[in-house]
């Protein structure tokens, strides 16, 4: 696997840009704004704020895992396996919302022809 | 790094370990696997809006007759399904990888550039003597045939189904880099607010005005368009003026950024159509995010003048002593205020459900582009039929310009299958935005299940854009009241 299909993660790295193309530049965090009574985490490496822990760790090991030391790459191993549950329910959510939309229509349309 | 992403790949479920299998062959096979499950609702949804589609035109016996309602509703069912499926795709390198992919070829050289720039202002010069020598009768007339049918019809769609060939090809350009400009700063507070006024007052323009129907008013108008550019490439130059300023320049841009074919500074890009509308810097800013609304909305009002329900409104309003062009235009401007509106609710929705602290514009920067795949789908839906109808009049009035044949000849009857792919068509431009939406949320927000999340609000808003849209293209074509020759 290339270096290059490594850091193909979704979102830019912290490491040097290939420039094969414009938008391949290192990008700035996402500009963000605050409610008032927020108490965010934010991230050392680029100033990014998040409202909570878990997508902070996620954040820190999607944009700068190089940088992390061992404690915080097991740390966004443990947010990421964790994110999995929630995950799966909501699979199981989704997977029966195409069930009703299916078998909802089916019926519909049974009925009509009937 | 490497080992970040072999984690990435390690994880829980059946199905996430499928999509993280890491040979090639494992993720060609899981590619053609999503076109088909994709494929099917299309399939599905064409086979039961053609029948709807027709029987809707003819009161058909022959097929099941569905209710409108029915039938609008399957298409937003569609749309609503292909979110949930996108939503089972939750590898980020997977995304990444779909978008890209791509080739490179090198760029044409400089002498086709050339040939095509002198096309673009020949056909112009000819368009606009024809626009005045010949008959009066727009139908009649190559001028009116060649800008509605060939230009607006046929090209425009190439330049999402291709690539956007406008910089080269446009005749206003061309024109407008010879003469000597000012070069005076352009400011950059206006940004794209200009462009986005242009292309309002131009649709508007096209709404109003007989400019389908009356050839020497295309002509000037087309005079005026060259007047204009000119004027202003004096003043701020032609790369800025046709950069950021003119709303034809910028819309075509825009739709080529779906398009397949690209020209970067390696040469000419192959990708697969829609998947750089996630890139970042397709729109920068309230304004740019605005300009797609609107290149989406102008369309759907192009059309929504043209139902029962416009005439009936329309008609009541000026009863009560409006005058007809007042309503129209109030009712234009509220529509895009409603549209944008609309956006940007959806954007707080995504903040909401997203639990991000991104901003709103932040948002709308990375989820507006997503819209122009559903404007390109609505666009050839729009189009085709048309486009195909009128072919064998452009053909015969363009053997003889000056002296065309009394009644051109056109195609009285499509066949079904042709509503049966605007239809089509309409869908797959609501797929594509949907997985646009899609992966620019897995760009932007580190959870993946607050990236699911945050597409409720947009999800939202394209169910209920296709409803409106299927209704639009269904509804059979009724003269707009109040405006003496009625639009094409």
């Amino acid at each position: 696997m290339s270096e290059r299909d490594a850091l193909g993660t979704g979102v830019d790295d912290d490491s040097v840009s290939d420039g094969t193309a414009a938008n391949d530049v290192i990008e700035q965090p996402p500009p963000t704004h605050l409610p008032a009574d927020a108490e965010p985490w934010t991230c050392p490496h680029c100033g990014f704020q998040l409202p909570e822990e878990r997508q902070y760790r996620l954040h820190l090991g999607l944009e700068h895992y190089g940088t992390l030391d061992d404690d915080e790459q097991a740390a966004f191993k443990t947010a990421y396996s964790e994110e999995e549950e929630s995950l799966n329910r909501f699979r199981i959510i989704a997977l029966g919302g195409l069930v009703l939309l299916y078998f909802g229509f089916l019926l519909v349309y049974a009925l009509l022809a009937a | 790094m490497a080992r970040r992403d072999r984690f990435l790949r390690s994880g829980g479920s059946v199905f996430q370990r499928l999509l993280h299998s890491d040979g090639p062959l494992a993720r060609r096979l899981l590619r053609s696997l999503l076109v088909a499950v994709a494929a099917v609702p299309v399939l599905l949804v064409l086979s039961e809006t053609a029948f709807a589609h027709a029987a809707a035109l003819r009161g058909s016996t022959t097929t099941v007759e569905v209710p409108t309602w029915l039938f609008l509703s399957t298409g937003g069912g569609a749309v609503g399904a292909s979110f949930l499926l996108a939503s089972f795709v939750t590898d980020r390198v997977f995304i990444q990888s779909i978008h890209d992919w791509g080739r490179t070829f090198p760029s044409p050289g400089r002498l086709v550039a050339v040939g095509g720039r002198l096309v673009g202002v020949a056909l112009l010069a000819a368009t606009v003597a024809i626009g005045y020598l010949g008959p009066s009768t727009g139908y009649r007339n190559f001028a009116v045939l060649f800008v509605w049918v060939l230009w607006w019809g046929g090209y425009v769609a190439s330049t999402y189904l291709v690539g956007n060939t406008w910089p080269t090809l446009n005749p206003f350009r061309t024109i407008a880099s010879v003469v000597p400009s000012l070069d005076r700063p352009y400011p950059d507070r206006l940004g794209a607010w200009p462009s986005l006024a242009g292309l309002l007052a131009l649709i508007w323009i096209e709404v109003v005005t007989p400019l389908a129907d009356d050839p020497r008013l295309l002509a000037s108008m087309l005079i005026g368009y060259t007047a204009v550019s000119v004027a202003g490439s004096v003043v701020v130059g032609s790369e800025t003026w046709f950069g950021r300023v003119d709303p034809l320049s910028r819309a075509f841009r825009l739709f080529g950024q779906f398009a397949p074919l690209a020209r970067t500074a390696d040469g000419l890009t192959l990708r697969l159509p829609g998947t750089a509308l996630s890139d970042s810097g397709v729109a920068a800013g309230r304004d740019e995010a605005a300009f797609i609304v609107a290149l989406l909305y102008v369309t759907t009002f192009d059309g929504f003048v043209g139902t029962w329900l416009w005439a009936e409104f329309v008609t009541t309003v000026v009863g009560v002593g409006v005058p007809p062009v007042a309503v129209y235009l109030l009712a234009y401007l509220a529509g895009f205020g409603l549209f944008f509106g609309v956006f940007w609710w959806s954007m707080g929705v995504a903040r909401r459900y997203g639990r991000t602290y991104i901003t709103r514009l932040a948002l709308a920067e990375r989820f507006a582009p997503s819209l122009l795949a559903i404007a390109a789908g609505y666009h050839v839906a729009h189009n085709l039929g048309f486009l195909l109808g009128l072919l064998p009049s452009v053909v015969a009035v363009g053997a003889a310009p000056l002296s065309p044949p009394q009644q051109p000849p056109v195609v009285a009857a499509l066949p079904g299958w042709v509503s049966g792919i605007e239809l089509t068509l309409v869908l797959v431009g609501h797929f594509v935005a949907v997985w646009v939406a899609h992966a620019a949320a897995y760009e932007l927000l580190p959870g993946r299940l607050a990236a699911i999340k945050s597409q409720y609000g947009i999800t939202l808003v394209m169910v209920a854009y296709t409803m409106i849209s299927l209704w639009i293209v269904t509804t059979p074509t009724v003269a707009p009241p109040f405006l003496g020759g009625g639009g094409v």
